[in-house]
């Protein structure tokens, strides 16, 4: 197999680049051989042969990640930055440049822990498994947020714009502070970090004068390496609810009821809602109700699973959080709301302070698990997935149009369509959309490839922006930023030659492109 | 002392000292088996992935892979670093390859 260059490199110019890495951070993290690099590939990715990186270095402290971004700039080496690289269904560690140097950052894995101010410091290589030990293990009276699966990153997450299920779900919302090495190897902190010795950096999120944290978010601006997340204090008493209804248009109410409750107070956490194939496929396979068909469950198919399983045509769950005598009065409103839709079935499970939660429940209780990627066999073979998430503002008729229109797509191109409703806040939601496929099958592969572009165009025509996507699809999405013929991404590109004129740092996340390879991109 | 006793008792010496290296690496290999991640796919209760399509590919009998006693070192190794299915690869970040050979060894490990 031939060496994968960065591109306008020489095999020797990028072993030059590496030599001095491997000064930096010991041989013994400077990754080159193919059993190593297999790991920074994108399992799910849509060609295999795609985004493959040249090299992996792993640093261990901040004064490595400065030495390292300074040697990258001296030998105009790119690096594509991961926290622990494992955003499966966006590209986990691979790059959106082949060739690019992954700049590993899962070995900085300190954490520190304000229970009185209910913040952690975490570094990018703590994942949500880590910081969860972590509190139980100091009898902490704090909950994390964690995202599905609980082996990510609590930064990476955070800074991708990633999501939970429990009254902090939105982790962008609750970053507080960050550390941060510029692409020139300058070191900053945002907010009152920038005060040496700060007592409120983590308690604090703004700055005196501009508040710097949404430069690092989803950018390649600057490689985060401390970053404050606000965590809730353990509530006396949790109440998982789920609530079916048995209308496909009954999703309408559900959103709009589901909104008014968050505004009142009345929920707390995210609500998670889906439809009857993200709440089922999990439990089951396409291949056990299609009858020997390829093609997506049919209505006959579809009403014989949802009775089977007993689930609603659209199901939603959500946290009530708070004190013992406050939170039933909650779930008292909560059931009133949902007994306006004909047919709702409102169950709920109460645990009170220090009760094992059940195994359904604990994501809404801030227990890091894996059971994700149960999803992902629904077609079977070498299952993978892709996501599609426009962001809708939490209102039930908008959220039906585009469901109707997403279903339509799904099924032209042959896939069950997973469609949901991620509330993390109370005004908009993530439609959630997942293109479930097996990919050994190369013509299924093309198909889901085809699916998403045909979503991307839909959302462009909707006026509706995607939350985060695939390496793939990047440049994609972000064309869809339309406002004054693309202004945004003048201004992105603006900042990145300030910042970082080599274009060392993670070329093309998020569309934004060193300008020595804008032209090619178009 | 003979000489055929003493090279006897060296390479007793010997197999006992590697019987015991080999105890301590797939002592740490199941550390690793809970620590690494592999038992949240992997283990036997309901909602593991790993062992739901294991048991719809190879049955039962093979879905659990603590429980197995055919797995190879070297194959598990090379599934581990370059994934396969539903599973992805592990990085040298995730696992080191000395995690890794004693990861191998408890799954290999004869019972």
């Amino acid at each position: 197999m031939s060496q994968i260059l960065p591109p306008g490199h020489t095999e020797a110019s990028l072993r030059a680049g590496l030599a001095a890495m491997a000064k930096i951070v010991g041989d013994a993290h400077v990754f080159t051989q193919p059993e190593h690099l297999a790991g920074f590939r994108d399992p799910y990715s849509l060609d295999a042969e795609a985004f493959v990186p040249s090299a992996a270095v792993a640093p261990a402290s901040v004064q490595e990640v400065q030495a390292l971004v300074k040697a990258a700039n001296e030998h105009k080496l790119p690096l594509w930055v991961v926290s622990c690289g494992r955003n499966y269904c966006y590209g986990g560690a691979a790059p959106c440049l082949t060739g690019a140097i992954v700049l590993d950052l899962k070995r900085m894995k300190k954490i520190e822990v304000n229970e009185e101010l209910a913040y952690a410091i975490v570094e990018p290589g703590v994942t949500y498994f880590d910081l969860y030990n972590h509190l139980q293990a100091t009898g902490s009276s704090l909950w994390i947020d964690c995202a599905a699966p609980g082996w990510g990153s609590v930064m990476g997450n955070a800074l991708d714009y990633g999501v939970g299920y429990t009254p902090y779900a939105d982790h962008a919302g609750f970053q507080c502070g960050m550390e941060v090495v510029l692409p020139d190897g300058d070191l900053m902190r945002t907010g009152m970090g920038g005060i040496d010795g700060n007592p409120a950096w983590g308690a604090y999120k703004h700055s005196f004068g501009p508040s710097l944290d949404g430069l690092f978010k989803q950018s390649n601006f600057g490689v985060v390496t401390k970053m404050g997340i606000w965590l809730m204090r353990a509530p006396e008493m949790f109440i998982s609810v789920n609530v079916t209804v048995p209308g496909d248009e009954d999703c309408i109410p559900l959103v709009d009821i589901s909104r008014e409750l968050r505004l009142a107070g009345h929920i707390q956490g995210a609500v998670t809602a889906g439809n009857w194939m993200r709440t089922i496929c999990s439990r089951t396979t396409h291949g056990a109700w299609a009858e020997g068909s390829d093609k997506p469950l049919n209505e006959t198919q579809i009403a014989k699973l949802v009775d089977h399983y007993k689930i609603g045509r659209w199901n939603a769950t959500f946290g009530l959080y708070g004190g013992a005598e406050v939170t039933p009065l909650h779930l008292k409103a909560v059931e009133a709301a949902y007994a306006r839709i004909p047919g709702a079935k409102v169950t709920h499970t109460v645990y009170r302070r220090g009760d094992k939660i059940g195994l359904a429940d604990t994501l809404s209780a801030g227990v890091p698990n894996l059971l994700c990627f149960t999803t992902l066999d629904w077609r079977g073979g070498s299952g993978a997935h892709i996501e599609f998430c426009p962001v809708l503002p939490m209102h039930g008729e908008t959220f039906y149009k585009r469901y109707r229109r997403s279903l339509g797509l799904f099924t032209e191109y042959g896939f069950d369509c997973f469609s949901g409703v991620l509330s993390t806040t109370e005004r908009a939601a993530a439609n959630t959309g997942s293109i479930i496929f097996d990919r050994g099958n190369a013509e299924q592969t093309k198909r889901a490839e085809a699916l998403f572009h045909a979503l991307v165009k839909s959302t462009e025509e909707d006026k509706l922006g995607v939350y985060r996507t695939h390496i793939s699809f990047m440049d994609a999405v972000a064309k869809t930023f339309d406002f004054n013929n693309g202004a945004t991404m003048r201004a992105y590109q603006q900042l990145k030659d300030a910042l970082d004129p080599n274009g060392i740092l993670s070329p093309g996340k998020s569309g934004i492109w060193p300008r020595h390879l804008r032209k090619a991109r178009g | 002392m003979t000489i055929r006793t003493t090279v006897a008792a060296l390479l007793a010496a010997l197999a006992c000292g590697s019987a015991l290296a080999q105890a301590d690496a797939v002592q740490r290999g199941e550390k690793l088996f809970s620590s690494a991640h592999c038992i949240g796919c992997h283990a036997a209760t309901p909602g593991n992935i790993g062992t739901m399509v294991l048991t719809r590919r190879l049955g039962k009998e093979k879905s659990v892979l603590a429980e197995r006693a055919d797995l190879d070192p070297a194959f598990t190794k090379a599934i581990v670093r370059h994934g396969m299915g539903i599973m992805p690869g592990f990085k040298p970040t995730d696992l080191s390859d000395a995690e890794l050979d004693d990861l191998a060894a408890y799954l290999g490990r004869k019972r």
